[in-house]
């Protein structure tokens, strides 16, 4: 009894954690199996996964994450690339800044979701309509914080390195870009959440494949079970490339003390 | 460089004068481009009005969107799901936060479900909740909430957390009662985080309004910008993006305003020394 009680309380907050999951999953599935009979309202995790394994066999639900997985990994990178480097121009000189500042400020706030239906028409059903929504809802958090941490560099670190004779280009890469790696990088977390809703939206108006078509047509047709698949699909990927970025944030700036 | 800068005026080359400028070159560059498109022979074949609008033809549908009440009756729909659902999501995304921060075995129960929630893109649940609930108020209002509810539980955890905690030990030393602690000390050191939450929380549940009426909606901004979008009319799509704009940037001046009416104390400096002390 001691040990069993000494082992629980070693990692209390991850037992915790499973006795908290595996009981709702249960009570979940009881409630769906005995006491609400409509798989319209409710479905347990046990249909769910019947029906993950139906469109995994039916091959359908693999060509609807490859649509998904190519918009955002397209639309995303390039949105990156943009953004850091309109950033970085923005940091370095005021004028720029003074011109773009209101139209990027416009467009942060804006929520340019609402382009989507524009961009269907512009671009078509395809891939490309959905790659440019992707692209304009990661662009902008990347650019702000890129900005942000490149505007924020200590000051007596550059001094200090003009100081013994550095030449603007060592400042840019032994001070500015080191200093500003962190806030990149959450510029970059704060991306993935908001390029995923982007794909999974455009989707929502229009599309052959993808994880947001699973979702809107599965529930049309009243085929719960189906849609929620797509939803956890959505919360997986999700939640690994968090981790990833995560992970890649303690690699590359190990000095950045990690908050939330 | 130096010479130049002293030819032109300071206000000349302040950053609201180059703003200013930039705004008023950028729309006429964007009125003048789409003219000259539109009208040119070679892009005829594209239907660039289609999809694009200039900004005087922006200017008239909103003349007119006005003109005939539908504008006031779309936002008014809109306004009503995001108030019922945000005013949800605070009274219940507060208390949950609050009680996760203070009670141990609580957060280690709830957090495995809210984290999972939180990284889920909830606005992907609305095909299947307008299927729930079915046309009206609810469904958006539902997928307001759900949007707004984590950031507002995320921020109200992190600030009960980061209460200081000399300030609570000198109101116990003083011979203060549990309520006190809590009403005079947690409440309002949390008070700026908890904001800070609902500021976050409102960019999230604008989208969530228009992504909910796309599904079942019979008025709405969402359903406006839909409805006009299917019949090839790009004019009232960007008069209700800049409605949602508008909107967004008085709610979070708003924000701004009660959190210095709330906390008058917390200021840019306040904030700065906290967390060189936490850093320390």
């Amino acid at each position: 009894m001691g040990a069993i009680s000494s082992i629980y309380r070693a990692h209390e907050k991850n037992w915790d954690a499973a006795i908290s999951v595996i009981l709702g999953l249960m009570i979940w599935e009881i409630v769906d199996a005995f006491l609400v009979d409509n798989p319209l309202v409710l479905v347990g995790p046990g249909r769910i996964a019947e029906a993950f394994f139906n469109l995994l066999a039916r091959g359908e639900l693999l060509r609807h994450i490859y649509a998904t997985f190519v918009e955002f990994i397209l639309g995303y990178s390039v949105g990156v690339a943009v953004g850091i480097a309109i950033g970085v121009v923005m940091g370095l000189s005021r004028t720029t800044k003074d011109i773009l500042s209101p139209w990027v400020t416009i467009s942060y706030n804006a929520p340019v979701i609402l382009l989507a239906p524009l961009f269907i028409t512009a671009l078509g059903v395809g891939i490309a309509s959905k790659i440019a929504i992707v692209f304009i809802s990661a662009v902008f958090p990347v650019l702000f914080n890129t900005y942000t941490g490149v505007t924020t560099v200590d000051g007596r670190l550059v001094e200090a390195l003009r100081a013994f004779g550095g030449s603007p280009a060592q400042i840019f890469f032994k001070v500015t870009v080191p200093s500003a790696l962190p806030l990149i990088m959450t510029g970059l977390r704060l991306s993935v959440g908001r390029a995923i809703v982007g794909a999974i939206v455009s989707e929502f108006f229009g599309a052959r494949a993808g994880i947001g078509l699973l979702i809107s047509a599965a529930s049309e047709a009243f085929k719960t079970a189906e849609a929620f698949v797509g939803v956890a699909v959505l919360a997986i990927g999700g939640y690994l490339t968090f981790e990833l970025l995560k992970y890649a944030e303690r690699k590359i700036a190990p000095w950045y003390e990690h908050r939330v | 460089m130096a010479k130049q800068e002293r030819r032109v005026p300071a206000w000349l080359r302040s950053t609201r004068t180059v703003a200013a400028c930039s705004v008023i070159v950028g729309v006429g560059l964007w009125q003048l481009g789409f003219e000259g498109l539109a009208r040119s022979p070679y892009f005829k074949a594209y239907a660039i009005d289609h999809f694009l609008a200039s900004p005087w033809q922006v200017i008239q549908s909103f003349r007119e969107l006005y003109q005939s009440g539908e504008l006031l009756r779309h936002c008014y729909f809109s306004l009503l799901e995001f108030v019922y659902g945000f005013l949800l999501a605070i009274a219940v995304g507060v208390p949950v936060g609050f009680i996760m921060a203070t009670q141990k075995k609580v957060n280690n129960y709830l957090d495995p479900w809210v984290s999972c929630l939180y990284a889920t893109p909830r606005v992907a649940l609305a095909p299947i909740i307008v299927v729930w609930f079915g046309l009206g108020i609810l469904p958006s209002s539902l997928v307001v909430f759900l949007g707004a509810v984590f950031p507002i539980i995320l921020n109200t955890y992190t600030g009960i957390k980061s209460v200081r905690q000399n300030l609570v030990e000198v109101v116990r030393a003083f011979g203060g009662s549990s309520m006190q602690v809590f009403f005079k000390v947690m409440i309002p050191d949390a008070t700026p985080a908890i904001i800070a939450g609902l500021r976050l929380a409102v960019g999230r549940a604008v989208i969530g309004v228009v992504v909910a009426e796309l599904f079942g909606a019979e008025a709405g901004l969402g359903y406006m910008v839909y409805f006009y979008s299917q019949r090839f009319q790009p004019g009232p799509v960007f008069v209700g993006i800049v409605v949602l704009v508008v909107f967004g940037i008085l709610t979070f001046i708003a924000l701004e305003k009660v959190q210095r009416w709330l906390s008058p104390w917390y200021t840019y400096q306040l904030q700065q020394q906290i967390q060189e002390s936490e850093m320390a």
